[in-house]
């Protein structure tokens, strides 16, 4: 197995931004290329959701990379993609790499961007369902209604009272509130969450992550950098939500946790900081148990014991998670490594983890229809 | 046996709906959806019948929808295990596992409360 290192990573800003969906990602590619010669740039692998469906831009492969291009004549780079997810491309590149015959598979850019706040929420609602599974269309099922049937059915399987949902959000904000880079850095309290407006019951807007611009990336390489891949692991379920024979578990992801963890040879315990898939906080539960961390139904006590956060035994979502750090879509499985490889560097400032050595990554796709694990490691 | 009115194959069972058609492989996996073959064994699926009488797994009121909102959306069971999305008719219970009877109008399923409040 190649020791594949994080060489730089970047964030741009999360949240409603005036530049163009070309224009972020440009910035995230000049951002993670400032201390590169970007001749070195083998590859690059790029992701968004919705280029298409929200910008209009019907060939997002040759958009980006022409532009990228313009701004790097030197770059001699191929590109791949356009994948859906971060995840999706993160995993594909270290693949890759790790499976090439080079003992240097030289270095690799993976960039993922979206742009989403320009439109009236509802018809980005409406133009990201273009995306979902035609059957759960025709019944209007958007991935929040998904979300609250799941929601409810974990609720009612484990006991989990409402109230955790609260302190989820409640946490993911609190860390929010330290990340410069955070689309909303302001706190909220329990009531604030348990008052704001039901979505779809018993999901309230407090508990959804918002859409958002942005854009991160990471540049790999076998030769530089602090942190590394320890492991990574692929999982999916049935591809139809209506067929899987529990919906309050996310079978994805714990066989993606698994493989991962197989690979990197690491425990549960062993873990310092978890960046995890929460696009309505009862997914960052439902997840953070099925990795293993905490048995089903029971991540909640936990919380209400004052773990979870930064601090505590297991810091979840440092960065303010989906919830808080916000959701550009193609950017958000990227964004989760510039976190973690911050905690692990100990760059990471008013929201450092103290001690943070092993961080995991989780990002999924839909309600958990795929998943993807990845462990990264300190280097020293 | 045949309503005499509408000429439907209705359920012999506790309701008078018409049965439903569903899709079952040898080892009685049963979907809603017409797939070829069984997602999770592979085998060949054939068609089957289903009495309508099913229970609720959960449901939601979904209040922003591209395709018009308010509605209520809910994940129904029956009795041989097959589960389809449906859009919630009447007055459903907030507990799911209530009997409800599922009824497939315009290509959708819709589900109603079995006994009316």
């Amino acid at each position: 197995m190649k020791k594949i290192k994080i060489q730089s990573s970047y964030l741009t800003r999360i949240g409603r931004l005036d530049a163009d969906l070309v224009a972020i990602a440009v910035e995230a590619a000049r951002g993670v290329l400032s201390e590169t010669d970007p001749k070195r740039v083998t590859d690059i692998y790029l992701a968004s959701y919705a280029p298409s469906e929200l910008c209009g831009i019907s060939n997002p492969l040759q958009r980006l990379s022409h532009a990228i291009q313009t701004d790097f004549p030197r770059l001699r780079a191929t590109y791949h993609g356009v994948f859906k997810t971060g995840g999706e491309a993160l995993f594909t590149a270290l693949d890759t790499m790790n499976g090439a015959p080079s003992s240097d598979p030289g270095v690799v850019m993976v960039l993922g961007v979206e742009k989403m706040t320009h439109l009236p929420p509802a018809k980005t609602a409406g133009l990201l369902s273009q995306r979902e599974n035609p059957h759960d269309r025709a019944y209007g099922a958007t991935l929040p209604a998904l979300g609250a049937l799941v929601t409810r059915t974990y609720l009612r399987a484990y006991g989990v009272p409402e109230s955790a949902l609260h302190g989820v959000a409640v946490k993911n904000h609190e860390h929010g509130s330290k990340n410069p880079k955070a689309h909303f850095q302001n706190t909220v309290t329990v009531d604030e969450v348990a008052s704001s407006p039901l979505v779809c019951d018993p999901l309230r807007r407090l508990h959804c992550a918002p859409t958002s611009d942005g854009a991160a990336a990471v540049l790999l390489s076998t030769a530089d950098g602090d942190v590394w891949y320890r492991g990574w692991g692929k999982g999916t379920d049935v591809p139809l939500f209506q067929e899987r024979e529990d919906i309050s578990r996310f079978t994805a992801t714990a066989e993606a946790s698994s493989r991962a963890r197989e690979m990197a040879q690491v425990r549960a315990v062993d873990v310092d900081v978890v960046e995890i898939h929460d696009a309505f906080t009862s997914f960052e539960l439902i997840n953070l148990e099925e990795m293993g961390f905490y048995p089903m139904g029971s991540a909640w006590r936990a919380l209400e014991a004052g773990g979870l956060r930064i601090n505590s035994a297991l810091a979840v979502n440092t960065s303010g998670g989906m919830k808080a750090k916000g959701h550009p879509i193609g950017c958000t499985g990227i964004s989760a490594s510039v976190e973690v490889c911050e905690q692990l560097t100990g760059r990471a400032g008013a929201r450092q983890h103290k001690g943070a050595r092993l961080g995991m990554i989780q990002s999924a796709g839909g309600v958990s229809n795929e998943s993807f694990v990845f462990v990264v490691d300190s280097v020293s | 046996m045949t309503d005499h009115d509408t000429g439907n194959r209705v359920s012999a069972g506790r309701s008078s709906a018409p049965l439903l058609t569903l899709y079952s492989c040898e080892s009685s996996h049963a979907f809603f959806f017409p797939h070829k073959t069984c997602p999770l064994c592979g085998a060949n699926l054939g068609e089957t019948e289903s009495p309508p009488d099913g229970v609720l797994v959960s449901h939601t009121t979904v209040r922003v929808s591209p395709t018009g909102a308010p509605f209520r959306l809910g994940l129904t069971r029956v009795a041989c295990g097959a589960q389809t999305l449906c859009i919630i008719e009447g007055e459903i219970g907030t507990d799911p596992g209530e009997e409800v009877v599922i009824l497939k109008k315009g290509g959708l399923y819709y589900a109603k409360p079995r006994a009316p409040r």
